[in-house]
């Protein structure tokens, strides 16, 4: 039995992925994907299903530590909802297909984008400003990233994941 | 208007809150100056709803691979994903 701990932000209702399909989809996943920044990793599930809304893939991105499986996405997906097609992507794939959609902005250091991996970003000496930010929607919106600064030379910011999603925009497509 | 997170003025916003025990944590008032330049961080940020918060926490170090895995993708990023975009909705 998986020790789970869901992020507080995740939303919850009868819309959105209830706790044992999380369970379920990381312990059974119908495709997998994991991203390796050398010393450590995450990992993206996916499985597909068919609701009365029509089919969905709930997407599910988690970490291990301390016997305890963090999760630190779990989207549930209409396949009408993004421009690639679920059951024949890659999990990155259809994140980030997702993202395109339904993401907000981040900034690293002098580079934008809804979705960043395996991203090195160089800092200007005179780089003045924030390292790492996002930017707000509307309404309620979440940010993840994993990163570290490299003093250099160059000083740089390794990004080995970033992501923002606008959650409005996601409900909206529920 | 950006929502400062990770600021190399010497400052945090948000609510510091953190999410994961055990790892070891910055909170607001951090300076970039304060991370330890190698180590991985985990920012998380919720914007606009009550009790938005921030995290900045260490990788945990049990999440460390210990073995000798190489660094690099398993996946290049796309082109579009590593320049500014702005999602087709939003244009």
């Amino acid at each position: 039995m998986l020790e789970l701990q869901l992020p507080p932000w995740l939303p919850t209702g009868p819309k959105y992925p209830r706790r044992r399909h999380i369970v379920a989809c990381i312990a059974s996943p119908d495709k997998s994907e994991t991203v390796r920044a050398g010393d450590f990793d995450l990992h993206i599930h996916m499985t597909y299903h068919t609701g009365a809304g029509g089919p969905y893939t709930l997407l599910v991105s988690h970490r291990e530590h301390l016997a305890k499986t963090f999760v630190d996405l779990a989207l549930k997906i209409p396949d009408d909802a993004i421009a690639v097609d679920a059951r024949e992507s890659t999990p990155l794939e259809v994140l980030e297909a997702f993202l395109r959609i339904y993401g907000l902005m981040i900034r690293i250091g002098d580079e934008a984008g809804t979705f960043f991996l395996h991203k090195d970003v160089p800092l200007r000496a005179d780089f003045v400003g924030d390292i790492v930010s996002g930017e707000p929607g509307k309404g309620k919106g979440i940010m993840q990233c994993w990163m570290k600064v490299e003093e250099g030379p160059p000083r740089q910011v390794r990004v080995a994941f970033a992501c923002s999603l606008d959650l409005d925009e996601y409900a909206k497509s529920l | 208007m950006l929502a400062a997170v990770l600021g190399s003025a010497g400052r945090v916003d948000g609510g510091g809150k953190h999410l994961e025990e055990g790892s070891e944590s910055v909170t607001n008032g951090t300076s970039i100056e304060d991370l330890d330049p190698g180590v991985w961080y985990h920012i998380e940020t919720v914007f606009g709803q009550p009790g938005a918060a921030l995290s900045c926490s260490r990788v945990p170090p049990r999440e460390i691979r210990r073995d000798s895995e190489p660094i690099g993708p398993i996946r290049c990023a796309d082109a579009g994903t590593a320049t500014p975009t702005v999602a087709p909705d939003r244009a």
